[in-house]
């Protein structure tokens, strides 16, 4: 209440003010360059403390009293650059699971209430060149958050079920990774620049993900994770003695060496295109990029690193760079603008330059990012551009030193790269020196607009003009790659007749019984889960071999039947009847075993390979049909049933292979029925089947398989 | 969106502060405080460890105050208020007015073309045409980009600015000796700004809302949420404004709206840095002592009325499924806003976390899922959001039916208290690291300062969080979580016709 009086006070105050005083007040008015300002304070830089540990952990500490937290963050040697081309994602994927994996004494579970109990924050990842690991904590609990570190590391469990849910995430994010054009945009570009199978370009897709094993996990770990791979940097209120001593004591035993395996090559892309176009028609906007592959310059030199960076400065980087103020100042085109040379360490990053633009004006501001770049390449920069650009370096240099934890992590970065320590004179020494001479010299060598690829993603109708005017144009499929389909070996005269063998020999044996069968009567109850929501059905088959089929369904009180007649078939569900696709009828006919254990008809088998599951050797045999889709049956080699069967699935968002296992079996007939059966898509449970009757050559009403609507 | 995070981490990080028995009379000290004449607050917090200096200008003005027609307005401002004044950005500014003043009156007759019942498009084109030339000729008088080119070579990082439906906030940090820099060009573009390329800049923020919103599909999503929770309460409009307002916004419109908003009365600035006191108040009374005082800005009076049932809309797009909901949750000012970061924490942070555990993690649904109190802002009663996307094979449908059983157990059982205290744990530490940034706690104080009336407020009740009980959060869940507060949006994918 006081706070309101008093600002009325203030109103009526600053009105009498300024109705009297004002002018007396302000003081008279200075222009800009009349303000002098004075030398910059000088300031202590913060001591880093360096150790390491018996075992070759390097330690690299600022102490820091300001709070009582500790600040960790560490680099391990490693990450996405050394992922296999066919398992890309490879890196990422172990570095979570180490996080969520659980540990020799801890489930996963319990050590996620560990971390989040004490107020812990842990998170491993991986980047290009090295895997980072990252721990806050409050000094009172340091000891407590590296005790749970080291056991992830030492002892990590690399739970099953934890790689599932690490891959059901990478699986999601890959099916939603064309909603966002920025990133399709990046994506491509990179793609066209380093190639796709390239870590550079890091497209991860489903089979990747569905191509990592726990072995290759586990492989890939003990490669990287090692301590004399890690270089450790801490900021704290602790002395370096009391974190040495900590960590000795949890990372003390740990003895592993790191092998680092030789850093990839990039390799040149040759396109005999210049345009890439990606359609997506819902955009009203082009998301483009130009540029090409840059040079591997050593940039630890600083003086070609200064000449870079204030390049960059004054042509693209920031708001006052040539890009920004042709582009969106002056034209009014994008909102954003960006890129430059890269300057990366270890392998050559790209040049380029991206934005985005209503549709209507891609081509203009192309042509004017183009224009831009042609102007670098001839013309000096004026000495006041060339001026401004250095002095921003310069005067701005303080906030590279402006927290702890940032001057740790530029440091550790530095020790990392062997980049030299005395850094900060060195380089302002070398952006001193730069000259409009070596701005020139530096678009002319790190700009070649002739080798520059454009890739645009947009509308390609509301583009005003012609892409082609730009070059050749080549367009560019973004669509998902689906998932993994199953890898089939191609089909050999041996593997053919060894297939047909086995079948013979359960058409001849155990399954004999079905040449006597004429009609087949089933009732069963099963249980579907879709969607994480578990629906009892009841199902009553009847078959009249060969062709007719009726099949009637309760599903939560709705009936639903589905009769096959000859060539064709209907579904009815709620009075309502929809013909059944001719697909539909030919697969329950291939997934039929009396069709596949009585007659020859036009099933091709193929012998795969022996294999064990759950202690049962079993020989695994395909079955195609005439449309090339397959079944997979597992023979038990002792009982000759056949035990489980593989196809792809096709029920309702559920896509993968699904895999039935059967039990219970019970002989009518003279046949072995499973009368138990369990179906799983990608290890989940999605159906549960128990029958409880089968009648073999019942007699059976022929009008139920009457197409026309019953009255 | 992230700026109603900042109050509402500073409450419980002193709460916690003095929970734990954390001593912050030291991070008192060095907050200082005064008021020039005309009524502009100053809010400094020293730090002299290293020679730099951040600045924010508050101002207590955004989207919520807006009018139909003129929607976007505070944004399209805050992009204005970085073209110059009449000496920074121009080589001839009496020139360059005689321009700009042309130029307004073309816009003037478009807008009285464009809007009549029969526009005449030959005369449209004619005054287009009329228009481009007099930016041609504009442009001859303009030094782009010199009020950001001045800040940079004088070593200035994090130049931006950010508008939100409750504030319009201006940043930038300097080498600590280029204060005076900062008063002369801060003080000079809130008394003597000049609306430069200002139809250049419309194309700019129209990219800018193409690409946030129309190209982005949980940018749709959201600006479709909002229209539909809100019936009345200017909190429904998206703030960049829709496209018919932002083209339909003139210079007239924006001087008018500078006056009546930019005032002293309606600012606060707050330093944090090497600065001291007394230097700090030299310069703020030299330069910004010409700020007219103005009047005290009023509250928005309109109260969004109790919702009376729940409201869906489901959008289809060439996009992977998403689901937001949001419960209509009050102000900052209100003793239940607090509590809403603790069912945050139980809810969504962390991985043991109840929706997390449940739907990310047992049933392997969902690729994420968050949530946050105070959307689209906390200034007045907004709406408390949960947020997720369905995982493939998993539906929207499923993750409802999951987070609605999730909540009716908190209703019916409430959280443990092991749960409740792993919460405030985790904002204890989330939050001393997050006080760290000066230019954080910073933002914390302004806010206290604008939303609550003082920026001690923010050291008073904050023994609150640790009050909350399991009942609490129990009686919040059930007063607040209930549907017919609620409405649910939908993002379902569009099958692509073959």
């Amino acid at each position: 209440m006081k706070q309101v009086s008093l600002s009325k006070y203030f109103i009526v105050a600053a009105v009498l003010v300024s109705l009297s005083f004002s002018p007396g007040f302000a003081a008279k008015k200075k222009r800009l360059d009349q303000i002098k300002f004075p030398e910059l304070n000088t300031f202590d830089l913060p001591e880093i403390k360096k150790t390491q540990t018996g075992n070759g952990i390097k330690l690299r500490l600022i102490k820091d009293e300001k709070l009582p937290l500790v600040d960790l963050k560490i680099l391990i040697r490693g990450g996405d650059a050394y992922d296999p081309t066919a398992k890309a994602g490879l890196a990422v994927v172990t570095a979570q699971l180490l996080r969520i994996g659980g540990t020799r004494d801890l489930q996963p579970d319990q050590l996620d209430q560990r971390i989040d109990a004490n107020g812990i924050s842990i998170n491993i990842g991986s980047n290009i060149d090295f895997f980072t690991i990252s721990l806050s904590c409050l000094q009172e609990n340091f000891s407590e958050a590296v005790s749970i570190l080291s056991q992830m590391l030492l002892y990590p469990a690399f739970d099953k079920e934890k790689l599932e849910e690490i891959k059901t995430q990478f699986n999601s994010a890959i099916s939603r990774r064309n909603d966002d054009p920025g990133s399709i945009n990046n994506r491509e570009f990179n793609t066209l620049i380093y190639g796709k199978d390239s870590p550079f370009a890091a497209v991860i897709e489903y089979k990747h993900i569905d191509n990592i094993t726990m072995a290759d996990i586990v492989g890939f770990y003990k490669r990287f994770f090692a301590p004399d791979n890690m270089l450790t940097g801490i900021v704290s209120p602790l002395e370096m003695a009391e974190v040495k001593e900590v960590f000795e004591k949890h990372f003390g035993s740990w003895t592993n060496t790191a092998r680092i395996p030789p850093y990839p090559v990039v390799k040149q892309q040759m396109h005999d295109f210049k345009v890439g176009f990606a359609e997506k028609s819902n955009l009203n906007q082009s998301y483009l990029s130009i540029g090409h592959l840059g040079m591997q310059e050593d940039i630890r030199d600083f003086k070609e690193k200064a000449k870079i960076m204030v390049f960059n400065s004054i042509f693209s980087a920031g708001f006052s760079s040539r890009l920004m103020s042709r582009v969106r100042v002056k034209m009014g085109l994008t909102y954003r603008i960006g890129g430059g040379i890269d300057t990366e360490i270890l392998y050559p990053g790209s040049t380029s330059f991206s934005t985005f633009t209503k549709s209507e004006s891609t081509m203009d501001a192309v042509k004017a990012i183009f224009d831009e770049i042609n102007i670098i390449r001839k013309e000096k920069v004026a000495e006041k551009e060339l001026k401004d650009a250095k002095d921003y370096f310069l005067n701005s240099f303080v906030f590279r030193f402006s927290s702890p934890e940032q001057i740790l992590s530029n440091a550790l970065t530095s020790e990392f790269y062997g980049i030299a320590e005395d850094f900060r004179k060195n380089l302002v020494e070398s952006i001193k020196a730069v000259t409009a001479a070596d701005i020139l010299e530096t678009a002319d060598k790190y700009l070649q607009p002739d080798k520059m690829i454009v890739f645009i993603l947009g509308k390609e109708e509301d583009i005003r003009g012609n892409l082609s005017d730009l070059g050749k144009v080549k367009k560019i499929d973004i669509s998902i790659p689906p998932p993994a389909q199953e890898k089939i070996p191609a089909p050999t005269g041996e593997n053919l007749a060894k297939g047909r063998r086995i079948i013979n020999t359960l058409i001849k044996g155990s399954y004999r019984g079905y040449k006597q069968v004429k009609s087949l009567e089933v009732l069963a109850d099963t249980k579907m889960t879709i969607s994480g929501r578990t629906l009892p059905v009841g199902v009553k088959s009847i078959s009249l071999y060969p062709d007719k089929y009726y099949n009637e369904m309760s599903v939560m009180g709705m009936k639903v039947e589905v009769i096959v007649n000859g060539d064709k078939g209907v579904m009815r569900q709620m009075g309502r009847e929809r013909p059944l696709p001719q697909e539909d009828i030919a697969e329950n006919r291939f997934g039929d075993l009396f069709f596949i254990l009585n007659t020859e008809g036009s099933t091709e088998y193929q012998y795969l390979k022996e294999t064990e599951i759950d202690g049962n050797i079993y020989e695994v045999i395909y079955l195609f049909d005439a449309k090339k889709n397959w079944l997979k049956l597992f023979v038990n080699k002792k009982t000759g049933l056949i035990e489980i069967e593989e196809k792809m699935s096709k029920l309702p968002g559920i896509s993968g292979i699904a895999r039935e296992v059967k039990s219970d079996f019970r002989t009518v007939a003279g046949i072995p029925f499973a009368y138990k059966s369990k179906t799983y898509v990608k290890g989940k449970k999605v159906g549960e089947t128990t029958i409880k009757r089968i009648k073999v050559n019942p007699p059976v009403d022929a009008s139920i398989f009457h197409l026309e609507k019953k009255e | 969106m992230k700026k109603c995070l900042y109050f509402f981490v500073f409450l419980v990080i002193f709460s916690l502060l003095v929970s734990a028995g954390y001593d912050f009379s030291n991070i008192k000290e060095k907050i200082s405080t005064f008021t020039l004449v005309n009524g502009l607050k100053f809010i400094l917090l020293e730090d002299h460890s290293v020679p730099i200096v951040s600045f924010v200008t508050y101002v207590n003005v955004g989207g919520s105050d807006e009018r139909i027609g003129i929607y976007g307005i505070s944004h399209f401002l805050e992009h204005m208020a970085f073209k110059g004044t009449s000496e920074i950005g121009t080589t001839d500014f009496k020139k360059e007015k005689k321009i700009l003043t042309k130029m307004d009156a073309v816009f003037d007759k478009i807008l009285a073309e464009r809007d009549s019942l029969n526009p005449d498009e030959e005369k449209l084109k004619k005054y287009n045409e009329e228009l481009e030339k007099l930016k041609e000729e504009a442009a001859r008088y303009v030094d782009p980009n010199d009020f950001d080119s001045i800040l940079k070579r004088h070593g200035a990082v994090g130049i931006n600015a950010g508008t939100s439906k409750d504030a319009t906030m201006y940043f930038l940090s300097l080498p600590s000796n280029k204060i005076e820099l900062w008063a002369y060009l801060e003080s000079s573009r809130f008394t003597d700004p000049v609306f430069r390329e200002f139809f250049k800049e419309r194309g700019v923020i129209k990219e800018e809302r193409r690409t946030r919103t129309e190209n982005n599909p949980f940018g749709k999503l959201f600006e479709e949420l909002l229209s539909l929770a809100f019936k009345d309460h200017p909190y429904r409009v998206n703030g960049i404004g829709p496209m018919s307002n932002i083209e339909h916004i003139s210079r007239k419109d924006m001087t008018a709206y500078f006056r009546a908003n930019y005032t002293a009365e309606n600012m606060v600035i707050g330093v944090t840095g090497d600065v001291y006191p007394q230097q700090l108040k030299k310069l703020a009374r030299d330069y910004f002592s010409k700020i007219p005082a103005g009047r005290k800005k009023p509250r928005v009076f309109t109260v969004e009325p109790k919702q009376l049932g729940e409201k869906t809309i489901t959008i289809f797009e060439d996009s992977q499924p998403a689901l937001a909901l949001v419960y209509h949750c009050p102000s900052v000012l209100h003793e239940d806003f607090v509590k809403f970061s603790l069912l945050d924490n139980i809810l969504t942070a962390g991985r043991s976390s109840r929706l997390n555990k449940k739907m990310v993690i047992t049933d392997k649904s969902a690729l994420g899922v968050i949530s946050l109190a105070g959307i689209p802002g906390d200034k007045y009663p907004g709406l408390y959001l949960i947020f997720t996307l369905p995982n493939m094979e998993h539906t929207n449908k499923e993750l409802l039916r999951v987070i609605d059983e999730e909540i009716e157990k908190i209703q019916n059982e409430s959280v443990s208290e092991d749960e409740l205290k792993s919460a405030k744990t985790r904002i204890k530490a989330g939050i001393l690291s997050g006080m760290k940034s000066n230019r954080g706690l910073l933002m914390g104080l302004l806010n206290a300062e604008v939303k609550s009336g003082s920026w001690e407020k923010a050291f008073d009740d904050l023994n609150e969080i640790e009050k909350v009980t399991t009942e609490d959060i129990r009686e919040l869940v059930k007063q607040y979580l209930n549907k017919d507060n609620r409405s649910i949006a939908r993002l379902e994918k569009k099958e692509v016709k073959k």
